[in-house]
């Protein structure tokens, strides 16, 4: 199809206000009044508070409040980000301040005062008694007959249990020629968004509504739980969403904002609470450790006929996400292979470390990471071609997708396998086998030889599927108001955020195509307001392009209609005979019949019984259709030292309709910057004290832009039936199948399969030494 | 909470005669990345800050006449970097400087600084360890020369007096034939404290006999250490795999490293002898 505005790589729309440091970040909002607010934070992984004495850091000087548990409205609350749902287990287990402290860093009170420097001294005039409880980390531990019991009442701290069963494993595995049973684990990890998560400030006003600036996902559904654990009725707040500095999963939910509304509501002042790095670190949710016990019965030709799962999900202290979280993660394991049998049970388990929650790919990358690198290994086996035991088993288009229940609309896993392998040079690649690869490298570069073969060259490949939105576990209501001005151009109204990603950008795309208007005409909010913008769930789940696109596109369809009603008014035509290009009404049966949307829009306001051109949309998306993607990693390996360099990513992936191919690119790279520090370098580090001990840059590994390989961003466009103009997603996907490759990459070149994210060199170094 | 006081007295005499010198309650202040850091962590609690940037006496790297070069204490680590005489002359000075931290740090840390907050992992030690480099220790009534191994006497420990500030580090020439190397082992290509670092300077004779080698192990031990046995062994050997492996494996033998976040000791250990070896053939041909 050609478009105007659709699939141009347009210049992002934040662009200039980004790059020359103007967009306002929560950070930098300033009010009259305002305080600074700090947390004070449990040095135990486990201690109940016998008592906590605040006169003198309420003496102080300057310090406006100092509250705590007890201050704190007496309604447990759960923090996660989810619209009511079926697949929505939300165990509501943590007050706004505890009084019982389940991590190192859990937050028991809070002061605000004049500035930072007066609220930090006061948290250190705040005197605590703790009895210390015997605390338990790793969620296998914890699962112990004897482990201490984290929140009363949950049993062997198993805060959730979700089964799915499908035909019958046992009778898959007897029909099965090889079966497969290994154990895969993998670390804790942080979003690390430039904008430390956890920035907000709260105005109590003198109304008692509760105002809320802070840097969410989610505008609407944030409202609605620091209602709940505020006690308030969900009108009486109002969230304010200025420019977000990168989500990833860790925006999804309430963070900080129910203390700042705390301290404001007992001082009447703006309150600013934001997290420092090492705050965010522990204050936030990072993605989850899973243990994933994985049996696979398989037959010689490659088929599957059983496949079953346990998952051990570390929740961490609270709740939050975890007991839902187990149900997608299900999900992705079940739906990425055909298996007449499947069996899945996927435990959440209470640590006391801090809770986990979302984050880019939402429990994928863990069952990706783990299935991908034991199915490397059932394909070896059988003598298969690692793509072809792929392309045997993925579901297809025409065929029912498990995740969601519904027929699959395109797949382009095909061609993405295809291009993925010229890309990487697969054909060249020497099948490894149980042996030593001894020089694969003829006709590469040469190897910069330091010792006698010191390095080591592989190519590995993984390949995920993943969703465009959340239905059907979740509602997934999401609106979109469009208004025209008298110059023509529209205000496009959206609550969700784009938070760096490019959304925005997209969306205006998608509302300039469908009204026939060039890009600058079309205004998009950067800020959000719930009490102007209609009710959206939020960015998340890679659908603001398939389902906000879907509610921008409708709503643009209505101002069009109205568009053309009014210019067949003026024009004395009718609206069938006409049509709107770049921002002219085109008559197709007269030419001389034209008028520009300006006039059309004049016209409308200030004419006889003047209206303003409208449309609001607010809907479910019309599906979910499944993206692929086949990422290919060529690695070479210091056999020395384990240090594992990334030479090349050809990154291939099934978009459907890519929007805007550019942000588009954008969102794959920057995907597999955190897919390879997954594989290779982040991990946060706790003591056994529970206390973490990396929570800064330095320890913390991201990796740099030196670090960086070349990427092939390979843009696939196999268009969805449903969504806006063929439009599917790529948000989360670049990074799932990402550790993946790199660990059968790394098996390519020196026959040892690592089972434990990251990939360090010491693993390395010590598997090397076994082998040998 | 503190009160901190800040100065930027502007000659070295000023500087030593603050009362916060003379108290022993100050701090001096250079680039200030490790000062500020353990500040705000609350590690020290200091009621002067003595800014140094602005005395004469610290700045810039120059000839001495004898052959060596004098380097300020406040040069920055970029400065290090980007010195023509350093390059030419003490190219694992430069190598080490370029390898540390990122470029936000190098603009900032000082020479210094990196020696005087006496870390283990200090990227500028080694090199300056094998270069057999001399600090300038002064004081409002003294001067006095240290060697460097003299001067670090464990992690954040140092013989720098109550009321010695130090002034500039001198390099002394180099015997004529002399190769040198600073190899940094991370995970990342950049923004590191080195897991292992190894510094190497050698010298041999026309028939590739070594003479004389200094090697330097860094992050392995409570402070930036020689391994004087691996040296020794090493004098009058040609650079065969026999020797290479042997040296490697002594310089193994001759640290002393710890487990944490970053590494374990065994592998650390492990890395010695890599590194060592890397280094060394790498000067292989630099007679």
């Amino acid at each position: 199809m050609n478009y105007q505005t659709v699939g141009h790589g347009l210049v992002k729309i934040d662009v200039m206000e980004k790059v020359t440091g103007t967009a306002p970040y929560v950070d930098d909002l300033v009010m009259p009044g305002m305080l600074i607010g700090k947390v004070l934070r449990s040095p135990y992984p486990h201690a109940a508070i016998k008592r906590i004495k605040i006169e003198k850091a309420q003496a102080l000087n300057g310090v406006k409040a100092v509250i705590t548990n007890q201050d704190t409205p007496r309604v447990k609350w759960n923090s996660a980000g989810f619209p009511p749902s079926q697949g929505a287990i939300l165990v509501e287990d943590q007050y706004i301040l505890t009084d019982r402290a389940r991590f190192v860093g859990d937050g028991v009170a809070a002061v605000a005062a004049v500035d930072e420097k007066t609220a930090q001294l006061a948290l250190d005039l705040i005197e605590i008694e703790y009895e210390k409880l015997p605390h338990v980390l790793g969620q296998d531990k914890a699962m112990e007959p004897e482990a201490p019991i984290i929140h009363e009442g949950v049993e062997k701290n198993i805060v959730g249990h979700l089964p799915i069963v499908i035909g019958d494993v046992e009778q898959g595995f007897k029909e099965a020629d090889f079966i497969f049973i290994d154990k895969y684990t993998c670390q804790r990890v942080n979003q690390v968004s430039i904008e430390p998560c956890g920035a907000v400030v709260a105005l109590y006003d003198a109304n008692g509504r509760l105002n809320l600036w802070t840097s969410t996902q989610m505008p609407h559904l944030v409202r609605r739980i620091v209602a709940r654990a505020m006690d308030m009725p969900v009108g009486k707040v109002r969230l304010i969403k200025p420019h977000v500095g990168g989500g990833f999963g860790s925006r999804l939910g309430a963070v900080n904002e129910p203390i700042a509304a705390m301290l404001s509501k007992a001082t009447g002042k703006p309150v600013k609470l934001i997290y420092s790095r090492e705050e965010s670190f522990v204050g936030s949710e990072s993605r989850h450790p899973i243990i994933m016990e994985l049996k696979t019965g398989v037959k010689k030709d490659g088929t599957f006929t059983a496949r079953q799962m346990t998952a051990y999900i570390d929740a961490g202290a609270y709740a939050t996400h975890t007991p839902s979280f187990a149900g997608p993660v299900g999900g992705w394991f079940l739906a990425m292979y055909k298996s007449p049998n499947v069996k899945y049970d996927g435990y959440s388990i209470y640590t006391n470390t801090p809770p986990c929650g979302a984050f880019r790919g939402y429990g994928n990358p863990q069952v990706v990471w783990a299935v991908e690198s034991q199915v490397d290994e059932i394909a070896e086996r059988l003598g298969l071609d690692p793509r072809e035991i792929r392309l045997r088993n993925h579901p297809c288009k025409g065929e029912v997708w498990a995740w969601s229940g519904w027929e699959i609309e395109s797949c382009g896993l095909e061609e993405a396998i295809e291009r993925g392998s010229q890309s990487i040079g697969w054909e060249n690649r020497i099948r490894q086998g149980s042996n030593t690869k001894e020089n694969s490298n003829q006709g590469q570069e040469t190897v910069h030889k330091v010792g006698p073969e010191t390095k080591k060259k592989g190519i590995g490949m993984a390949y995920m599927m993943h969703v465009s939105g959340a239905r059907p576990m979740l509602h997934e209501t999401g609106s979109a108001f469009i208004k025209m001005n008298e110059d023509g151009s529209v205000n496009v109204v959206y609550s969700s955020s784009d938070c760096g990603q490019g959304s925005s950008t997209a969306l205006s795309q998608i509302a300039a195509e469908e009204l026939g208007l060039p890009i600058n005409m079309v205004h998009i909010t950067q800020f959000a307001d719930t009490d102007t913008a209609p009710f959206d769930i939020g960015s998340h789940a890679s659908r603001q392009i398939y389902s906000g696109g879907n509610a921008v596109k409708v709503a643009a369809g209505i101002v069009k209609k109205q568009v053309l009603e009014h210019a067949a008014t003026m024009l004395e035509v009718s609206a069938s005979d006409l049509a709107i290009e770049n921002g002219q009404i085109i008559c197709l049966q007269d030419e001389t019949k034209t008028k520009s949307v300006a006039e059309v829009a004049y016209n409308a306001l200030y004419g006889t019984n003047g209206f303003e051109i409208s449309g609001v949309a607010s809907l479910e998306p019309p599906g979910n259709p499944p993206v692929y993607a086949a990422q290919f990693v060529e690695v070479e390996v210091d056999t020395e030292t384990g240090i594992v360099k990334v030479i090349k990513v050809a990154a291939a992936h099934d978009v459907g309709t890519a929007i805007n191919p550019v942000c588009v690119e954008g969102q794959i790279e920057g995907a597999v910057q955190q897919g390879l520090g997954y594989a290779l370098t982040e991990e946060m580090v706790f003591d056994e004290m529970g206390r973490l001990q990396n929570p800064n840059l330095t320890d913390y590994k991201i990796l740099t832009v030196k670090d960086m390989p070349e990427i092939d961003s390979i843009v696939v466009q196999a268009a969805s039936q449903t969504g806006p103009f063929g439009a599917k997603s790529v948000g989360e996907s670049g990074l799932v199948p990402t550790a993946a490759a790199v660990g059968n990459a790394i098996y390519d070149a020196l026959g040892i399969r690592i089972k434990d994210l990251p990939i360090t060199p010491e693993k390395v170094l010590g598997l090397l030494k076994a082998k040998s | 909470m503190f009160q901190l006081a800040y100065y930027e007295p502007q000659t070295l005499k000023e500087a030593l005669q603050m009362d916060g010198v003379k108290k022993g309650t100050g701090k001096f202040l250079a680039g200030g990345t490790d000062l500020l850091v353990q500040i705000k962590r609350r590690k020290i609690e200091p009621q002067e800050l003595i800014n140094l940037k602005a005395i004469p006496e610290l700045k810039g790297v120059q000839e001495t006449g004898d052959g060596g070069i004098r380097i300020g204490a406040a040069v920055t680590v970029k400065g290090i970097m980007e010195s023509s005489l350093i390059l030419a002359g003490y190219p694992a000075m430069a190598q080490a400087a370029k390898e540390l931290g990122t470029p936000q740090v190098r603009n900032r840390a000082t020479i210094g600084g990196n020696i005087v907050n006496a870390s283990p992992a200090a990227d500028l030690v080694g090199p300056l360890l094998v270069y057999d480099a001399i600090l300038l220790l002064t004081s409002e009534s003294v001067q006095r020369r240290v060697k460097i191994e003299d001067f670090l006497l464990g992690p954040s420990q140092t013989a720098l007096g109550k009321e010695e500030v130090l002034e500039a580090i001198e390099l002394p020439a180099l015997p004529a034939g002399t190769g040198a190397v600073y190899l940094k082992h991370g995970l990342r290509k950049t923004h590191e404290i080195a897991l292992v670092g190894v510094s190497i300077a050698l010298r041999s004779d026309g028939q590739g006999v070594i003479e004389d080698c200094r090697i330097a192990l860094t992050a392995v031990a409570p402070k930036v250490i020689r391994a004087r046995e691996a040296e020794d062994a090493l004098k009058g050997c040609h650079l065969d795999d026999e020797t290479l492996s042997r040296v490697a494996h002594i310089a193994e033998a001759n640290c002393l490293p710890i487990s944490d976040v970053r590494a374990s000791a065994d592998y650390r250990r492990q890395m010695v002898g890599v590194l060592t070896k890397r280094g060394l053939l790498s000067l292989g041909g630099s007679n």
